[in-house]
C-alpha cells in the first residue's frame, strides 16, 4: 500500500463510519484498531457538529435539542467540507433544511437560520472606509443631485418570515417565541466597528438601498423613488435614508458623478 | 538554533481573552493564532490582530496546510497565508506533519501518515514547495496520533530528523504530543526528544490532554500536566532558549491563570538554565 492507497482508505474509514475500510494499523490490548479508528471517527463528527452548533445557537435553541441534534447529524454526513476555513463548514444548513423532510416545512426556522447565517456573513465580510454627515457636508446642497455613494461590504438585506427577527431578540433574552409565518419582513444586516448589526426595513428604502448599491445617482435615485411613493415628499424620504445609511455606518465612500 | 531569535513565553491568541489583552498588556512575551481564523476577507478578528501586534511579536499557526497530502498543494491557501504572513509579519509560520483530506475533502483534522521513506520524499519535496511560495522557512509540528501504521519503516523523531535535513524546515517540538503518543503507542517520550537535531527546534508547544485510561487525546483543555512539564524540564536542557508557549482551546480558565501556568514554564527553563550553567 503506498501512500495514496493509505490517505484514500483513511478517509473513507472516516467518511463512512466504517472501521473495516481504514488501512491495518498496530494495535495493543488495552487500545485495539477499532478503538483507535474510532478517535478520528468520532473526532470529525464532532468538530464538524461544533461548528454548526456555533454558527446556529438561535436556531438550537428554537428546535430544541433533540431537533438540533437530528438536524445537524443529518447535515454532517449529508456535507463534507472542502474549503481549507472550517468557518464556512455550515453556511449551507438552511438550504440543507428546505429539502429535508422533516425540516422542509419548518419554514420559521428556517428563516432564523438565514437570519443567523446572514450575521456570520457580515462578521466575516470584507473591511472598507466609513463615510460620515461630515464627509457629505464638505459637498454642499447644490450638488446633492449628483452625489454617488459607495456601501460597505457587509451589506445584506434577505427577506424573511414575518417576525423573525424578533424571535431571534427574543431567543437571545432567553424568553419563547411566538409563532411566525405567514407574511414577509425585510432585514438589514450589515457590520460596524467589527460588531454585526441587523434592522428591519421597508420596501421602499430596500428599493432605494438597491439603487443607490448600483450606482445611480442621487437625483436619479429620487427620480425613480418617485414612481412607487407617489404624492410624498421623495427628496426629503430619499434624504432621510441618507442620513440613516450614514447614521448606520453602512456608506463607504461619498463621490460626485461629473 | 533558537538562542537568537527565542521569543520567550506565549499564549495561543482566542477571542475569548481578547478583553485581558487589549490595552492591558499582560505579562505574556508573544502570541500564537491559528492561521485560518485570520484568512477571511474583513471584520473584527482581524482588526484585534492588528492591534495586538503593534504590542506583540506573533507566530502563525496553521491546520490546514495539508503538507503530507497527496492531494496537489493548494496554492490559493499558500499565496492568501502568505498575504496574511506579509502583512502581519510573524516571527514563525508553522503547519503540522500531517495531512487533512484527499480527492478535495477536508476531514478538518490532523491526520497521520506512515513513517516510510516514499512518505519522507513526498513530504520533504512540498515543504520546499510550500517555503518557496511563502518565501520563509516552514516550521513543522509533531502531532498528537492514535493509529500507528505497521507500513512504517522508520521511528516518527526518525522521519521528523530527516525531514528537516532535506527539506530545510524548522521544528515546533509540541512536547504534550510527544506524551501523548508516546502513551498511545508504547515508545520512550525521552527517546523522540533525544534523536532530533539541536539546531533544528525553534519551537515549544505546551498543552492539557485527557486521560481515557487505554489512551490519552490531544484536547488542550486542562492544564499541562506533571509528565509533559518534566519532558519540558528535559527539552529545555538538550535545546535551550527555544521560543515556548500554552495552547488552550477549550474549557477556558481566567486568563490570570494560563499567565500563571506560563511563570511555572519560565521557572522550569530557568532552572534548566542553571542546571545547564552549572554543568
Amino acid at each position: 500500500m503506498n501512500l495514496a492507497e493509505f490517505q484514500a482508505a483513511f478517509q473513507q474509514a472516516i467518511l463512512a463510519d466504517d472501521d473495516r475500510l481504514a488501512p491495518t494499523f498496530d494495535e495493543t490490548a488495552e487500545f485495539c484498531r477499532k478503538a483507535r479508528i474510532g478517535v478520528y471517527i468520532a473526532a470529525y463528527r464532532l468538530r464538524l457538529a461544533a461548528v454548526v452548533a456555533g454558527d446556529y445557537p438561535m436556531l438550537r435553541e428554537a428546535l430544541g435539542e433533540d431537533a438540533f441534534e437530528a438536524l445537524t447529524i443529518s447535515y454532517v454526513e449529508a456535507t463534507q467540507s472542502s474549503h481549507a476555513n472550517v468557518r464556512w463548514y455550515a453556511r449551507d444548513l438552511p438550504d440543507f433544511m428546505a429539502v429535508q423532510p422533516r425540516f422542509r416545512d419548518q419554514i420559521a426556522e428556517q428563516s432564523l437560520a438565514r437570519f443567523e447565517r446572514a450575521l456570520s456573513d457580515a462578521f466575516d465580510a470584507a473591511d472598507a472606509p466609513v463615510g460620515s454627515a461630515e464627509d457629505l457636508a464638505e459637498f454642499g446642497p447644490e450638488t446633492a443631485l449628483r452625489l454617488q455613494l459607495e456601501f460597505h461590504p457587509s451589506i445584506r438585506v434577505l427577506e424573511l418570515t414575518a417576525g423573525t427577527t424578533r424571535a431571534y431578540e427574543s431567543l437571545c433574552d432567553g424568553r419563547s417565541i411566538e409563532s411566525c409565518g405567514g407574511d414577509r419582513e425585510l432585514v438589514l444586516f450589515w457590520r460596524q466597528d467589527g460588531e454585526c448589526f441587523y434592522r428591519l426595513i421597508d420596501d421602499e428604502e430596500q428599493f432605494a438601498l438597491k439603487l443607490a448599491q448600483d450606482g445611480y445617482r442621487f437625483g436619479e435615485l429620487c427620480q425613480l423613488l418617485a414612481f412607487r411613493v407617489a404624492g410624498e415628499d421623495v427628496s426629503r424620504r430619499a434624504a432621510i435614508f441618507l442620513s440613516q445609511w450614514l447614521a448606520d455606518g453602512l456608506v463607504s465612500a461619498i463621490a460626485l458623478d461629473e | 538554533m533558537g538562542n537568537d531569535t527565542a521569543l520567550g513565553f506565549g499564549l495561543g491568541l482566542r477571542p475569548v481573552y481578547y478583553g485581558d489583552i487589549i490595552g492591558k498588556t499582560p505579562d505574556v512575551d508573544w502570541f500564537e493564532v491559528i492561521s485560518e481564523n485570520f484568512l477571511v476577507p474583513g471584520g473584527r478578528p482581524l482588526s484585534m490582530l492588528e492591534r495586538i501586534r503593534r504590542d506583540y511579536p506573533i507566530a502563525l499557526h496553521g491546520v490546514s496546510m495539508s503538507i503530507a497530502s497527496v492531494t496537489p498543494l493548494d496554492l490559493d491557501y499558500l499565496r492568501d497565508l502568505r498575504h496574511l504572513a506579509d502583512r502581519f509579519e510573524p516571527a514563525l509560520v508553522s503547519d503540522h506533519l500531517c495531512w487533512t483530506g484527499v480527492h478535495g475533502v477536508n476531514l478538518h483534522d490532523l491526520l497521520p501518515i506512515p513513517y516510510t521513506k516514499e512518505a519522507l520524499a513526498h513530504v520533504a519535496e512540498r515543504i520546499a514547495r510550500a517555503q518557496d511560495v511563502l518565501k520563509r522557512r516552514l516550521v513543522i509540528e509533531n502531532i498528537s496520533s492514535y493509529t500507528s501504521s505497521s507500513l512504517s519503516e522508520m521511528d516518527e523523531w526518525t522521519f521528523l530528523a530527516e525531514l528537516t535535513q532535506r527539506s530545510g524546515c524548522a521544528l515546533l517540538l509540541d512536547i504534550n504530543n510527544i506524551y501523548v503518543s508516546s502513551f498511545n503507542h508504547g515508545f520512550c517520550a525521552e527517546t523522540f526528544l533525544d534523536a532530533i537535531p539541536v539546531d533544528s527546534v525553534a519551537q515549544f508547544h505546551l498543552a492539557g490532554h485527557a486521560d481515557h485510561g487505554a489512551h490519552k487525546i490531544d484536547t488542550h483543555d486542562s492544564p499541562v500536566c506533571e509528565e509533559v512539564w518534566s519532558l519540558f524540564a528535559r527539552a529545555r536542557r538538550r535545546f535551550g532558549d527555544v521560543s515556548t508557549m500554552i495552547e488552550r482551546d477549550d474549557n477556558f480558565p481566567l486568563f490570570s491563570e494560563l499567565v500563571a501556568e506560563l511563570d511555572h514554564a519560565r521557572a522550569i527553563a530557568a532552572d534548566a538554565r542553571e542546571l545547564e550553567i552549572a554543568q
